[in-house]
């Protein structure tokens, strides 16, 4: 067998990058080093901008079967080995593979552990933690239902004392466990180690760590937190008093002399704070100290626009605390007044590293992402790092479920998982002691054979561990199992099960077969990086671009801001697509009509002089760019010392003319009309200004701005942009700066605040920074291919945060403009991230059917086509020559509106047939 | 207040300033105003406001920020320095303002009134009678007025010209 591909960490970026090679034919071993699964995102509930978590969505699409439950919880796949509380010790680099030691540090609890917590509540040893910044015990695991669902011991605290050994009724618990080392051949390390927040101890005028109720960002989301110790509500750490006039405090411990780079999820964290202290509390009254917003994602502008709060654009000088420990914060404000204010709590919104093992730089290692940045960025960050890897076609899928043949007489029992007895009077009752290892299979699957029984209903403690361990050897429609935690009716759900699995029906629907071919709408940079990705995979790519060269929008660029030439990106790119025999680009042709569906794809396309053209495909990226906003704002086009940023970059080369410059920022955005930021015209006004600077020295430039948005790394060039005395004025969007020309002359009057006077230049040049609006055929490919579009015109993901590649079609992927504005390096990540995502989804060959999905029964339907209308996910359609209505599985989602639509009970959803339901209720 | 024109504004005046010791720094603010909000001397007189200077000398407003006393009333507590984020050194560009004013010619009257006091003194306050009884009672030795050498520095330092009826 192959060698495993290891990838350390498992939080929301290891885990979703191990999902992505196993199903990409890849064995991965998923190493984490604390006790459990899920990483920083395990302490955060929701998420910005939709405040919804939805880290289930993470599992691939079409192996959605699999993804029942939170994945921050549990984590099943046949590829993929999990391996916690160890770490990666030493790499070490060997010609074709890394030789890895991993330190496994000991658990002190086994697989027998039945997390019954009675070691816990004996254990007599606290110690602080820092998941919940509480109390915990010696032995102890994070919260319910977490992954692996065994308790552990933490030995640096532990005394040995034994009490738990004492109390643990399955002799889980071994004290003498020893740490082990263990070394691994690997063929490659990727490193998803997650992000650190920064030691802010330097700050001591803000007094974290002295005083009580001054916190950081992450322990005010546990206490948001509906599993956290204060039950959601929050408190003043102090004297446990609820908290209501709450300060939050933006760049602690970034942006400043230590850090330079910005971190670029703590003003969107702020908000979402914010939100969800407010639906906790709607008499809170938050404020937030800041210097610029930096909500520069898709949604987030909208997001940091309906959020209320008391918005200061300042950075405080000290906090000192009173007698009653409420925090002063002393600062000043924009017009230069002195406030002390007094508070109930102060949350410093703390910066963050990325956490870098000693081994990241060796050959055979790769870091998924290099900054730290929002999980959907970090996503596409460490897809794309692997999309170099391809694919393994001919490895073989995950073995599939034996399941019983339908005639059969369907023989139910009860599995008893477990020591606690259960008696049930009219079924068989099999007891087995747990259902976890290989073993424990094989003795169910004897005792099954034995007792000659194909369905049963199992009862168990840990269903999140079973549900996938038994899906793995059975068909999910062949058993059902049942929480005896949680089930205050045992015997009642029990019968309940034994009707239901008596009567259901087993799915059936179309099977489609993938071809290895893909189309991509666009031959701008993000379409070309794509389809490289694509065809070095042994993938036949159609690319087609409407206009009649390749680029897109690059082409309105010389170079990027850290001094990439774009057009030699976008020569090198060409030439290489146009070497590519299996890549065939389409110039001047546009897309007339798409039948079919996900995974089958008939696409007819039309050239200026050509007739049309039939391509069939199995996965469609859509690159179709965006395009740039013309203004209408500030005298636009009433004088030709009045240009765009993308005019004056053409012409910076050519040498400008100018004494005095001026450039505003955000014109025709970040308003009602265009409620988004564009992401990218700040670094852009950045580039050009220092490109000015360094062309004529004497040049004075202003940049007149509403927020700057060098998130990242970018802040670097803001930081140079200044030192090399280019001057920032800030403006309100209600009051902006006025341009008027006067017998050839610009007038450019605005406020500067800091100052309090208003001031009167007179640019030679005035330069726009014009944001970026979606491409107006958006609406005519969103419709062809039956995608939604956001409400500003881009195209929308499955989701923002968790799948933002992804569309809710299997097989259709978003990459660059078309998802929302970014600059040209994140297209390029976004274009691999995609193509990788269609790999793994060009190698399925048959799309598997789904359990959950609707069905027409034949012979009752009359193919009159009220399901087709009803269907919110247009998974149906009626086949005109048989007068039946047909359903796409791929696209099903078990819903359920048809089956109560239908006049003529034609259509059920599998395992909820109408009368394994009517059968189920019979007996309430 | 009027409005601030372009003539108003000296392009020149940051980059002088940020070759003065102490000065390298200066664009580099932010404007966050953690100096401001952390100044004790802010606490107490209103006008002194180290953004709002740090901002004019941006803008290139020279003779406003010289020609004013609030670049002198800086206590020198380095607060301020110690805690921007921008590693703008705030204390010595205070210092570096007030040497740039000298040199210019604008100083504040109070320093004026010391230069004159060293010039014909020697030293910044009078020695009288009453004091060398004193030290002749403790046996310590007597002071004289001896502002020659005084007067030579200031000749060959030139700060001779800020002495009141000298110039």
């Amino acid at each position: 067998m192959s060698k495993k591909i290891i990838v350390e960490g498992a939080g929301i970026v290891g885990i979703n990058t191990a999902l992505s090679l196993a199903q990409k034919g890849y064995r991965v071993l998923l190493v984490e080093k604390e006790p459990y699964i899920g990483g920083k995102l395990s302490q955060l509930d929701y998420q910005f901008p939709n405040d919804a978590c939805g880290m289930c969505q993470v599992y691939p699409f079409i192996d959605s079967d699999i993804a029942q439950f939170c994945l921050r919880r549990g984590l099943f796949h046949p590829y993929i080995e999990v391996m916690t509380n160890a770490r990666i010790d030493n790499v070490e680099e060997k010609d074709s593979y890394v030789k890895v030691t991993i330190f496994k540090k000991a658990r002190g609890v086994n697989n027998n552990c039945i997390n019954c917590g009675k070691c816990t509540d004996a254990c007599p040893v606290i110690s602080d933690e820092n998941f919940n910044y509480s109390k915990r015990k010696a032995v102890y695991h994070k919260y319910e239902r977490n992954f692996p669902d065994i308790y552990t011991i933490d030995f640096e605290s532990c005394t040995k004392c034994g009490a738990c050994v004492e109390v643990c009724p399955v002799s889980a618990i071994n004290l003498e466990d020893k740490d082990e080392y263990e070394e691994i051949e690997a063929e490659h390390v990727f490193v998803a180690t997650g992000i650190r927040e920064r030691d802010i101890s330097y700050l001591g005028e803000f007094g974290y760590g002295k005083y009580k109720n001054v916190i950081i960002s992450t322990h005010f989301e546990r206490m948001l937190s509906g599993t956290g110790v204060t039950d959601g509500i929050v408190k003043r750490p102090s004297d446990s008093k609820i908290a209501r006039k709450i300060a939050f405090i933006q760049c602690m411990g970034s942006r400043d002399r230590e850090k330079v780079e910005c971190s670029s999820i703590c003003c969107m964290f702020t908000l979402k704070e914010i939100r969800l202290l407010r639906k906790s509390d709607p008499l809170a009254e938050p404020t937030v100290f800041y210097m610029d917003m930096r909500a520069f994602g898709k949604g987030e502008y909208q997001y940091a626009q309906s959020t209320v709060f008391r918005g200061i654009r300042a950075r405080p000088g000290k906090i000192v605390e009173d007698e009653q420990h409420n925090p002063v914060i002393s600062y000043i404000d924009e017009h230069g007044n002195k406030v002390n204010e007094k508070f109930d709590l102060v949350v410093l919104s703390v910066g963050t590293d990325i956490v870098l093992p000693q081994h990241a730089f060796l050959n055979g290692v790769t870091m998924l992402y290099d900054t730290p940045q929002e999980i959907s960025d970090a996503l596409i960050s460490a897809e794309a790092s692997i999309s170099s890897i391809g694919i393994r076609w001919k490895e073989n899928e995950p073995a599939n479920t034996d399941s019983p043949s339908k005639e059969e007489e369907r023989n139910i029992a009860i599995v008893n998982v477990g020591t606690q007895p259960f008696n049930f009077e009219n079924c068989k009752v099999l007891n087995i002691d747990s259902l976890k290892t290989d073993k424990d299979i094989e003795k169910l699957k004897m005792l099954l054979t034995k007792n000659s029984i194909n369905y049963f209903v199992v009862i168990d403690d840990s269903i999140y561990t079973t549900m996938p361990i038994l899906k793995k050897h059975w068909d999910p429609l062949s058993f059902y199992v049942v929480d005896r935690s949680t089930s205050s009716n045992l015997k009642f759900i029990v019968s309940s099960a034994i009707k239901k699995l008596k009567y259901l029906e087993k799915s059936r629907g179309l099977s489609i077969t993938v071809k290895k071919t893909a189309l991509i709408i666009g031959a701008g940079i993000s379409g070309m990086t794509a389809g490289l990705v694509l065809s070095d995979n042994g993938v036949d790519v159609h690319i087609v671009e409407k206009t009649n060269r390749s680029g897109g929008n690059a082409l309105n660029f010389t170079e990027t801001i850290d001094g990439r030439s774009t057009s030699t990106a976008i020569q090198s790119l060409t030439e290489q697509v146009e070497r590519k025999k299996n890549i065939h680009i389409w110039y001047e042709h546009e897309i007339e009509d798409v039948k079919g569906f996900p995974g089958s794809y008939i696409v007819k396309i039309k050239g200026k002089t050509d007739t049309q053209r039939t391509l069939e495909v199995s996965a469609v990226i859509i690159a179709a760019g965006a395009v740039a906003y013309t203004p209408v704002e500030y005298e636009y086009g009433k004088s030709n010392r009045i240009v765009t940023q993308m005019e004056l970059e053409k012409e910076i080369k050519n040498g400008i003319d100018a004494k005095t410059v001026v450039m505003i920022q955000c014109v025709g955005f970040r308003n009602k009309t265009h409620p988004w930021c564009s992401r990218v015209c700040c670094s852009d006004a950045i580039k050009n200004a220092l490109r000015l600077k360094s062309n004529s020295p004497q040049t004075e430039i202003f940049i007149l701005y509403r927020d700057i948005m060098t998130y990242g790394k970018l802040e670097k060039y803001y930081r140079e942009a200044r030192e090399k005395g280019i001057i920032f004025i800030r403006f309100n969007e209600e009051t902006p700066p006025s341009v008027s020309i006067d017998n050839a002359k610009i007038n450019v009057r605005f406020r500067d605040n800091i100052i309090d006077r208003e001031i009167l230049l007179n640019p030679d040049l005035l330069v726009l920074s014009t944001g970026i609006i979606p491409n107006p055929s958006n609406k005519k490919i969103a419709k062809l291919f039956d995608i939604p579009l956001d409400e500003n015109g881009f195209f929308m993901p499955a989701n923002i945060k968790f799948n933002p590649v992804e569309t809710l079609h299997p097989g259709v992927y978003l990459a660059g403009l078309s998802h929302s504005p970014r600059s040209i390096d994140e297209s390029e990540k976004m274009a691999k991230a995609a193509a990788s995502k269609a790999l793994s989804f060009l190698k399925n060959r048959k799309l598997p059917l789904k359990e959950w999905s609707t069905y027409v029964k034949e012979r009752k339907c009359t193919g009159c086509g009220i399901c087709v209308n009803v269907c919110p996910y247009n998974a149906r359609f009626v086949d005109e020559e048989e007068k039946i209505a047909v359903v796409i599985t791929s696209l099903c989602q078990g819903c359920g509106v048809c089956t109560s639509a239908c006049p003529s009970n034609a259509t059920e959803l599998a395992g909820f047939e109408s009368k394994a339901i009517m059968e189920t209720l019979s007996k309430i | 207040m009027e409005t601030i024109k372009v003539k108003d504004l000296d392009r020149t005046f940051k980059y002088r300033v940020m070759k003065e010791p102490g000065g390298e720094n200066l664009t580099r603010c932010f404007a966050c105003g953690t100096c401001t909000a952390s100044c004790p001397v802010r606490e107490v007189d209103e006008k002194f406001n180290p953004r709002k200077i740090i901002r004019m000398a941006i803008l290139g407003m020279k003779k406003e920020v010289l020609d004013h006393e609030f670049v002198w009333l800086c206590s020198g507590c380095y607060l301020c320095q110690e805690r921007c984020p921008q590693d703008v050194k705030i204390t010595d560009l205070m210092t570096a303002f007030r040497n740039i004013a000298v040199a210019e010619g604008f100083i504040h009257p109070s320093f004026v009134a010391q230069v004159d006091f060293l010039y014909k003194l020697g030293r910044l306050y009078e020695v009288t009678d009453f004091d060398n009884k004193k030290r002749e009672k403790l046996g310590l030795p007597l002071i004289k007025q001896m502002p020659e050498e005084i007067r030579e520095i200031f000749k060959q330092t030139g700060v001779d010209k800020f002495v009141e009826g000298e110039q």
